[in-house]
Order: C-alpha cells, then structure tokens, then sequence
C-alpha cells in the first residue's frame, strides 16, 4: 500500500465531498428556487453564495438536544452509520485514466461495483438506529418506510447496474469506464432509465421522499436531531446524493472520458461535469413532481422497474453474446425496444383515484 | 393526445414547463425590506389614526368598541362648541381591527390607518396616548368608510405573473 | 491491485471517516466549554416530539406484517442478484449455455414472483 497515495487520497475525498456538498446545497437551493419562481437564498453574499456557510455557523452552535426517552447510544451512533458509508462510496469511484497524476484511491477494486451497491445499503440501518434511537413515532414510520424503500428498489437498482457489467465484461469501475466507447446511456436507455429512478428512490428524494414527507410525519428519521448530529444527516444525505450522481456517471456516462474525445482531457473535471449534469437533473425531477403515495411507490418497484429490469439484462446478455463486441449501431435496437416496452408496460397501469394495480 | 396522457405524456409536461421557468425569471418574490407592495386603498391596517382637531370628544367610538378598547376623557367645558378630549387611549393589542368605531364617529375624525409594520416587544407598547395617534409621516388614513379619500391614494400592487403591477 | 492493498485502503478510510463524523459530532461539545454553544436544559426541551398530541403508547414496536412479505421478496431476489453478478462477468466465456441456465433458473423464481403478484401480495393494503 502506497502510504502517500492513500493520505493524499483520504485528504482529497474528505476535503472535497463537504465542499462539494456546501456547493451542491446552494445550488438545489437556488435551483429549486427558479424552477418555482422564486429566488431562493439570496441574503448571504452574492447570490446568498455564503448561505451554507452560514447554515454550517448555525448548526455548530445549536444546542445538542437528545430526548430523555430514546436511547442515548444509539441515537449517538446512527449519524456516524449513516455517515460513513456515504464516504465509502467515494473510495472507488475513477478519477482519471490510469497513468494519469490523480486516478481515485481504489479506482480498480475487481468488485467495484457490487462494493458499492453493498455500502450504499448500510445507511438505511443507520437511518433505522436514528427512529428507534429517537422514541419517537414519526421517526419510527419513516424508518418503516425506509426500510420498504430501499429494500424494494435495490434490486431494480442492482439488475439496471448489471446490464452494464454484462456489457462491459468486469465489475471494476475503471474496465467499465474503459468498455464506453459509446457511453451506455446511448446504448442501454432503458437500464439507464430504470437505474436512474431507482436511485432516486434509494436518495429518498423528491418524488419517493416519504421518509421524510414534511406534510405527513414532520422530519422524519432526524425529527429528534438538532446541532451537529442533524448535520451529519444532511451532509451523508447530499454526500450520497453526489455519489450516486457520480455512479451514474461513471457507470452511464462515460466517467472521466471526454465526450467524442474532444476537449482538455483532464478526467477529473468531466467527471465532474458529469455529476452536475446528474445533479442537475435530480434537481429538476425534484422541483417538478409531487410526491407518490406509499401503494404507488411499492407498485411501481415490483410491478414495473422490476420486470423491465429482468427483461433489460435478458436483451443486454443476448446482445453481448451474439454480438461480442457491442457494435455501436445496437443503440437503435435498443432505444426502440426502450421506448416500446416504456410504452407497453406504462398502459398496463390504471389511472385514476383508486390503486395503482395491473 | 390525451390517449397517451397515460403514458408518461404529463411527466414531460411538468418538466417542460419547470424547465421552462428556470430560463426565464418570472419571479413573483417580494423581496420584503426593500420592496414593499401598495397594500389596499381600503385597508383596514392594524393601528387607528385620530384627528384632533375635528374630534368633539363626543365619545361615540369608545361606545361602539366591541371591545371596550378605547378609552375617552373629556373636561366638561366647551370650547368652540367642542368637549376638549384630555385623554384618548386605544390599545391596539385589543383592538381587533374591525372599523366599527371609524363607522360610527359622525365627524370623520377617527381612520384607519394604512400601516401594517406596528408589531411591539412589549404589550404596553401597543396602548397609544393621544399623541401618538395622530396623523404623520408614516401614519397614512386608508379610504376605509371614507370614500371620499379613495382618489389620492396609490393603487394596489397585485402579483401577477411576475410582474407586480397596478391593477383597478 | 493487490487484493490487501485494495481492501486495506478502504478499511483504513472507513475508520478515517468514523473519526471524521466522530470529531464533527464532539466539537460542539468542545465549543460548549468555550461558550459557543448554549445549555439550557428544561424538562420540556427533552420529552419527545409530537405534533400537539402527546404520544400514545410505546414507539419501540413492531413492523406491520405487510413487510415481511416485501422483506421476504426481496431477500429471493438479492440472493439471485448475488448470483447474476459473477454470470454477468464471465457470460461471454459461458456461451448461450450459461445464458439457458440463467434463464431456466431466474424463471423459475419468476414463477414463484407472479404467484405472489396474482395473490395481491404485492398490493400495499
């Protein structure tokens, strides 16, 4: 082990993610603001640019209130569980191609991706120590339906990643950057639809936000939460949102690649192009749709995401077979397929105000 | 097209016309300290504007408070056929606005008042003496029961659409 | 890269990022003894949350059963997920046989995956 490689690495990891969530929190703030007509924080320096900022002040210095009928160690630990794997799932992600100055701290681990999909799950028990830790009933059923959540849409969410890894033929996250001569977004539409609505529904963002649906149940998980422990929360929540951010650019958008191969090939500033631009889009999403009701949300996972996925790795692994080489014409087939099976299963739904049942 | 309402159609709506606001600025926020919307000819703001000089002291508002929150003293001489008012209190805290006693004065001299900044840290803040309750700068009568007012004052800004714009 | 290399670089982090969290939970802590920080404790202040209604009953209690049949579907299907990952990566030397295999396997589950479905368990009642 490289002892300066890794210290630079762990410097790199735990100074830019809080920065980058500070940046990311102005940014949906501000965002969020325009795409519903107002201008959202703008007191705090130009353009309320020193909003997080003074959001970190204030939080510092708040009281640190633990209610007396929870249980004090866990109500303590479960920030720190939810914490750490949202850092974790920096570790693995590429920077830069190899033999380049700045590549990631464990950019070629074999198992990158299945790493990631078994970390990312980790936090949903500290999400679930947070409401028992708590004592209080809000927190207890959005831990509930948390659980639920996340257990249903891991597995859309694993089988969308796996299309990739059939197509890419490797697990680590450098060989599956490398196998994008076409990114897979182009070639695999409908994995990348359904990889990218089951992480939003893994973010516990707007629109599968019912853990912590402000009209119903307050805060949810973090109601007993104040001062730097609620912090903890918000910084692992917008950390895993920039991570998930960067899986799907990695995974889907061709990583540290330049599109076409045109301008500066500096990989660390497309990836990051590339995390704004997913960003951006969850931001949208966000500012757009209301939020689903828990039938709908459970229905959708198993009733929809769930067979198109299976049908998705079925296509992909029949496509890698007989055509090993994932010639680039194959995005036609499958922007087509996408779309009609989009189409297809979408009508098998019934609208109206009763259940959403097929 | 409504056939394929179904379909996801709505979803690409929505994120069209959200879409569409983040490029173009239709911003309906007042930004408050700075920005201040011209509140209603008629409006029936929290705070009681009281001319002396046409009040007689004839005690017809303090009779009309449905909450006994005017308070009137009068010496009993008259003066150019006027009771002079000696002490003339409202609490504001316990005035619940509702222009009963701006109705009843039969001189025109008691008004509502246009402002709405008159919040106070202490209660006893909110009882105003008679000096207090006159007309001034930042003390501005509404057209409220008095419509003979109405045509000096500026019309009310509305949010419409981004713009704030004067509407009749 | 070396397997231990790999492994032992991320354990490392995880337990840089524990201390991380943790130093970030006790510095307000730190900065209560500075004066930064204010502790006015108050009965009222520590009893649990509610929304005007103080909280009937014991909060530590069970789930609801309609989420064992989502637990128990969804511990099937991440168990087959383990399986598909190492078949995704070497399908290519496996050939059309390993994908019939694969295909009889998952449809089998699938069988058991539409019962469930025609019996409304997947309906959230």
């Amino acid at each position: 082990m490289d002892w300066l490689h890794w210290l630079f690495y762990v410097g790199v990891i735990l100074g830019a993610v809080p920065v980058m969530v500070m940046a990311f929190i102005w940014l949906e703030r501000r965002g969020l603001g325009r795409l519903q007509l107002r201008p959202g924080p703008n007191r705090a320096g130009p353009f309320g640019i020193l909003q997080p900022v003074a959001d970190a002040i204030k939080v510092l210095t708040k009281e640190d209130i633990v209610p007396v009928a929870g249980d004090h160690w866990v109500h303590f630990v479960a920030p720190l569980v939810v914490f750490a794997p949202a850092m974790l799932v920096f570790t693995v992600i590429p920077f830069q191609e190899d033999g380049g100055l700045v590549r990631g701290l464990v950019p070629d681990l074999n198992i990158g991706i299945l790493y990631i999909v078994a970390v990312s799950s980790i936090s949903t028990v500290g999400v679930f120590m947070a409401a028992w830790g708590s004592n209080n009933k809000y927190s207890l059923i959005s831990a509930f339906r948390s659980m639920a959540q996340v257990v249903s849409y891991e597995i859309p969410l694993a089988l969308a990643i796996l299309g990739v890894v059939l197509a890419a033929g490797t697990m680590s996250l450098t060989g599956i950057v490398q196998a994008q001569a076409v990114p897979f977004i182009v070639m695999q539409p409908l994995g990348f639809i359904i990889f990218f609505i089951a992480a939003t529904a893994e973010l516990n963002r707007t629109p599968f936000d019912l853990m912590e649906a402000e009209s119903e149940m307050v805060a949810g998980y973090h109601i007993e939460y104040s001062g730097m422990k609620f912090a903890l929360f918000y910084l692992a929540e917008y950390a895993y949102t920039v991570g998930i951010s960067a899986i799907a650019a990695t995974l889907f958008l061709g990583g540290w690649k330049a599109p076409w191969g045109v301008g500066p090939q500096v990989g660390v500033l497309w990836l990051v192009v590339k995390i704004l631009l997913v960003f951006m889009v969850i931001l949208w999403i966000r500012g757009t749709f209301p939020r689903v009701r828990v039938d709908q949300l459970m229905g959708f996972a198993w009733k929809f995401l769930f067979p198109l996925s299976l049908i998705n790795i079925f296509i992909i692994a029949a496509e890698s077979l007989a055509w090993p080489g994932l010639p680039w014409w194959l995005l036609f087939p499958n922007t087509a397929i996408a779309l009609v099976l989009v189409v297809v299963w979408s009508g098998l739904f019934r609208l109206g105000g009763g259940r959403v049942q097929v | 097209m409504s056939r394929f309402d179904r379909f996801g159609l709505g979803l690409a709506k929505g994120l069209a016309l959200t879409g569409k606001t983040l490029f173009s600025r239709p911003n309906i926020t007042v930004q408050y300290p700075e920005q201040r919307l011209d509140v209603s000819r008629r409006l029936r703001g929290p705070e009681l504007i009281w001319v002396s000089l046409k009040c007689t002291g004839c005690a017809t508002c303090a009779k009309s408070c449905p909450q006994g929150s005017i308070q009137l003293v009068t010496s009993p001489e008259l003066v150019d056929n006027k009771y002079q008012v000696e002490e003339f209190l409202v609490d504001h805290g316990r005035c619940m606005f509702c222009g009963l006693c701006v109705e009843a004065c039969p001189f025109d001299a008691l008004y509502m008042g246009r402002g709405y900044e008159r919040a106070a840290y202490r209660r006893g803040d909110l009882i105003l003496p008679k000096e207090k309750l006159q007309m001034s700068a930042d003390r501005k009568p509404s057209a409220y029961c008095r419509p003979e007012m109405e045509a000096e004052l500026p019309l009310q800004t509305l949010l419409v659409y981004g713009q704030t714009r004067a509407k009749r | 890269m070396d397997y231990w290399a790999g492994y032992g670089s991320i354990a490392l982090f995880l337990l840089v990022a524990l201390i991380f969290g943790l130093i970030t939970i006790i510095l307000p802590k730190a900065l209560k003894l500075l004066g930064l920080v204010v502790r006015k404790p108050n009965s009222v202040k520590y009893t649990t949350y509610e929304c005007g209604m103080e909280t009937i009953g014991p909060s530590w209690v069970q789930f609801n059963f309609r989420y064992y049949i989502f637990a128990l579907l969804f511990l099937v299907f991440d168990v087959l997920v383990v399986f598909l990952y190492p078949w995704a990566v070497s399908l290519r030397g496996g050939g059309w046989a390993a994908f019939t295999a694969m295909a009889v396997f998952i449809a089998v589950l699938l069988t058991g995956f539409l019962y469930a479905w025609k019996k409304g368990a997947l309906e959230w009642r």
